[in-house]
């Protein structure tokens, strides 16, 4: 397996366009929704996809895991994802729209979910695409719902070459507090094709 | 943008790629407006569906004529598409519809509508392609769906109250049915010791009586005397015993030879501490 080199400056870097992402998704979603939703700023990391299978199954616990998911192809290929446990998705749409304590995630929270998702993806992938002068050619966002075992055997999870920058952030609602996963699934040379245009662009 | 705003289609048409025509024979409502939001096309299903035709709205703002487009978020999440930025999704539950269309009820369309970008024939201009799904059916069928799971689900809870309360009454019922089977026993117990006693204290004296008469008697030999005195003694035991059956005031028993419970006439002569 490759290896990536890959400095505090470049993860500051990152964490940075994520940060930004993230506040716009927020600054949308909050816009939209009647309640205020907050999102931290993410902590930010590269891992291989053999950790973050680790990682997902404690994030998951005993749940299957709830997410939307957007590829993109270009200068560097991929796919981003915002990730909760399923129960922890469902409760976040129950606030969002209002519906009490009912946990189904049925076609229409999940549709819900999907558009959450896809605020705060596209304020992320935004971000990147923007900052970095990249253009990217998306495919319509999805939603998966499945056990950590078998979401890590998605293709573009699974290959042994891919890595996985994981942004953990905080979403914020009134008195709810729950933890959000955003991660960006790349192969090796396509985070090495992100620190380069990194480099290139903040001079590091 | 006002309406005095609005470009003529055929000036717009020329950026157009050919072959959106195509996308009449889609049976999802498609809309194809650029970075003014001034509508390029507009499908055959759209048009069915809002009864607006493609001559009304080609070329003019689609915001001005739609409302319901101009929702706080809606422009700030489309304009990124106008910079080929990710498609944008529009969920049936938080939106309701985008393009109101009135069906064959009266009742509006709930519509799942996805925003994307769609290269012009320009150099980094791109336009918004806006496919909008009939979630209408879906939405009634998940209504439905949670209308009747609610139902099943307070069916389940009401259900499950019943059965607590059943058993509670069951216990009870329990109860009092040993509470009274107790107490019959005990009553006819009582009967039962009551006549028996009665019945036995007659001979009983007599029997006391004949053997202090033979007591008193200087005749009877020295060997006959002991057995008298035996008789005595028992007699004496049974009057002991019939004093007890007639004390009996509770029913308890004790175990007997082959697992059998015989009344204990010590326990149930002697009161109780309540």
């Amino acid at each position: 397996m490759d290896k990536i080199n890959i400095s505090s400056e470049h993860l500051e870097s990152i964490k940075e366009l994520c940060n930004i992402g993230v506040g716009r998704g927020a600054s949308v979603l909050n816009t939209m929704l009647s309640c205020h939703i907050s999102l931290s700023v993410p902590n930010v990391k590269i891992i291989s996809s053999s950790d973050f299978k680790e990682e997902l199954k404690l994030f998951a616990k005993e749940n299957s895991i709830s997410a939307v998911s957007l590829a993109f192809q270009g200068k560097i290929s991929g796919s981003a994802q915002l990730m909760f446990p399923t129960e922890t998705a469902s409760s976040l749409i129950a606030v969002l729209v209002d519906e009490g304590d009912d946990l189904d995630m049925d076609a229409l929270r999940a549709g819900t979910f999907c558009e959450v998702g896809n605020i705060v993806l596209n304020g992320v992938m935004g971000s990147i695409s923007n900052i970095l002068d990249l253009t990217f050619d998306y495919s319509v966002p999805e939603y998966i719902e499945t056990n950590p075992e078998n979401f890590v055997k998605k293709p573009s999870v699974a290959q042994d070459d891919s890595h996985v920058l994981l942004a953990r952030t905080r979403f914020t609602i009134d008195e709810l507090d729950i933890d959000g996963d955003i991660a960006l699934f790349m192969q090796v040379g396509a985070i090495q094709a992100l620190i380069e245009t990194i480099e290139k662009k903040f001079e590091l | 943008m006002s309406q005095t705003d609005n470009i003529p289609c055929s000036n717009l048409f020329q950026h157009c790629p050919h072959g959106y025509q195509s996308l009449d024979y889609v049976p999802v409502g498609i809309c194809i407006f650029d970075k003014n939001y001034h509508v390029l096309f507009w499908n055959k299903c759209l048009a069915q569906w809002s009864h607006v035709d493609k001559s009304d709205i080609v070329g003019k703002n689609i915001i001005e004529k739609f409302h319901t487009l101009n929702s706080p978020g809606f422009k700030e999440r489309v304009d990124y598409v106008f910079r080929g930025g990710p498609p944008v999704l529009f969920s049936s539950q938080l939106h309701r519809n985008t393009i109101p269309c009135t069906l064959s009820d009266g009742s509006y369309m709930i519509q799942k509508t996805v925003i994307s970008s769609i290269p012009s024939s320009k150099e980094e201009e791109f336009f918004a392609l806006m496919a909008i799904e009939n979630a209408t059916e879906l939405s009634r069928k998940v209504s439905e769906y949670r209308r009747l799971r609610n139902q099943a689900m307070e069916e389940v809870k009401l259900r499950k109250e019943a059965e607590e309360e059943l058993r509670r009454y069951n216990k009870i019922l329990v109860e009092n049915q040993e509470i009274k089977m107790s107490e019959e026993r005990l009553k006819v117990l009582l009967e039962m010791s009551g006549a028996t006693a009665h019945e036995l204290n007659q001979p009983l004296m007599t029997l006391l009586g004949t053997i202090e008469l033979m007591n008193m008697t200087q005749t009877i030999p020295e060997e006959a005397l002991k057995y008298i005195n035996n008789i005595e003694q028992s007699a004496k035991r049974i009057a002991d015993i019939v004093s007890k059956i007639q004390k009996i005031r509770q029913y308890q028993t004790r175990k007997y030879l082959n697992n059998i419970s015989i009344i204990d006439f010590n326990g149930s002569s002697t009161p109780t501490q309540d």
